[in-house]
């Protein structure tokens, strides 16, 4: 649609197309009302001009001076800021990549010497060691090791009330004990012995019970059959022990 | 900076803002010569010449221009944003105050008011345009506020429905009112071809 006011550019209503002059029909209808219009269009462009005052101007400009000399002073706070975060974030990244550079320092022997080691542990996992075991290992002399003919000793009843009879209740066992070595072969010889003659000795030295029992075959009277580690008396709280452990840990003297 | 004054004369509005925003103030001063005079026309015309508030409103504008020039968006026509920043103002100043009320028909003392002895005369220039004036400000403001805009201001049908927030159809309309009410008015004047 052409606009209105392009319609008054034309000098008289009489250019104006039938079409043209019914779309202003409202405002004018022959030539001196048109030329009214016209004269109201264009000449309302410069129709009283005005400027605003100078003070507004001087005052614009100090708020203009205000403004942009504060940015200056302020502006150095943020990249002092700016420089501090980066400076920090720098210094932690060299430290990590200081630590990070320390630690993988190993040479190439030791790496694979690791790796292998790893290796191993999965592919032969230890079998289920209590702390408890390991403890007490360290605390009992070495004599001989009999773990083989043990491991597959039947289940023991475990329930020992007081470590006062637990001496007691270790020899009951191992007089069962004497008799599944018998079985296995490993000293046929056990057979011969009789019950009564396993017995429990104190040992002051070493602070251990040896289960001695009397061996044909040996010219001493006795054979230690293990060594246990001895409780302390002042430790007079019922415990529950783990006997088969125990048994597993005792070993032949010869 | 001072010898950068007469480069900025050749910068369009948009790069007058750009350069504002650098602390440029050259190019403050070439934009309010720029647009001064009109946004100042533009406010007394819709304040109905209440020059003090008139003042504030153009002071607050700049003050805007000055401190956020941010807020510009360099893609946008900055006449188009700045007759809308003029435009609001306005708006917040009748919500504000019933300005109409508080002025006596706006009309300052050196304006020449033709009276009923003028009529019989030739029309002077300064004269119709003191009676376009004075029915100016006997139309309503949303019809004056475009006749401001296309007529006086000379922005187009397009720019006026950004400012105003109004479709160009209705621009359209409300123009064709105001130049049937003005005619009409104006017809005292004899009206001749210049």
């Amino acid at each position: 649609m052409k606009q209105i006011d392009d319609l008054f550019l034309k000098d008289h209503y009489s250019d104006l197309t039938p079409i043209e002059q019914t779309l202003i029909e409202d405002l004018c209808s022959d030539e001196v009302s048109f030329q009214q219009v016209k004269a109201l269009v264009t000449q309302s462009m410069d129709v009283l001009p005005v400027s605003p005052p100078a003070h507004l101007l001087e005052a614009l400009n100090q708020t203009f001076d205000q403004t942009y000399s504060k940015p200056s002073s302020k502006g150095m706070r943020p990249r002092m800021f700016n420089l501090f975060i980066s400076s920090a974030v720098a210094a932690s990244l060299l430290i990590f990549f200081a630590i990070y550079l320390f630690n993988s320092t190993s040479t190439p022997e030791e790496q694979t010497a690791r790796v292998n080691k790893q290796i191993e542990r999965k592919h032969n996992p230890a079998p289920n060691k209590p702390l408890t075991k390991q403890k007490m290992t360290t605390d009992q002399p070495l004599v001989a090791e009999l773990t083989q003919v043990i491991h597959s000793d039947p289940v023991y009843n475990d329930e020992i009330s007081t470590p006062s009879d637990e001496p007691l209740a270790l020899a009951a066992e191992l007089q069962e004990e004497a008799k599944s070595i018998e079985i296995r072969g490993t000293r046929s010889d056990y057979s011969v012995l009789p019950s009564e003659a396993t017995f429990v000795s104190k040992v002051p030295s070493s602070n251990t019970y040896q289960w001695t029992a009397v061996d044909k075959n040996i010219e001493s009277s006795s054979v230690v059959i293990a060594n246990v580690p001895s409780r302390k008396k002042s430790n007079l709280e019922p415990k529950r022990l783990n006997t088969s452990l125990l048994l597993k840990q005792i070993k032949p003297v010869y | 900076m001072r010898g950068l004054k007469s480069g900025f004369t050749h910068f369009s509005d948009e790069e007058l803002m750009l350069a504002i925003r650098q602390g440029e103030k050259s190019a403050f001063n070439e934009l309010y010569q720029r647009y001064s005079g009109k946004l100042y026309g533009y406010i007394l015309k819709l304040l109905w010449y209440n020059e003090v508030r008139a003042q504030d409103l153009l002071q607050d504008l700049f003050t805007k221009i000055i401190t956020q020039p941010h807020l510009f968006d360099t893609n946008r026509n900055f006449k188009t944003w700045v007759y809308t920043i003029a435009s609001n103002l306005c708006k917040n100043e009748f919500k504000r105050n019933e300005v109409r009320k508080n002025t006596s028909n706006g009309l300052d003392n050196h304006y020449h008011v033709s009276g009923a002895e003028d009529v019989e005369q030739t029309v002077t220039d300064w004269e119709f345009k003191a009676a376009l004036e004075e029915e100016l400000m006997k139309l309503d403001d949303k019809h004056r506020e475009v006749f401001i805009l296309k007529h006086i201001d000379g922005l187009s049908i397009k720019e006026i429905s950004e400012i105003v927030g109004i479709n160009e159809g209705t621009v359209k309309s409300r123009l064709f009112y105001a130049i049937k009410k003005l005619a009409t008015e104006l017809k005292m004047f004899e009206l001749v071809e210049r």
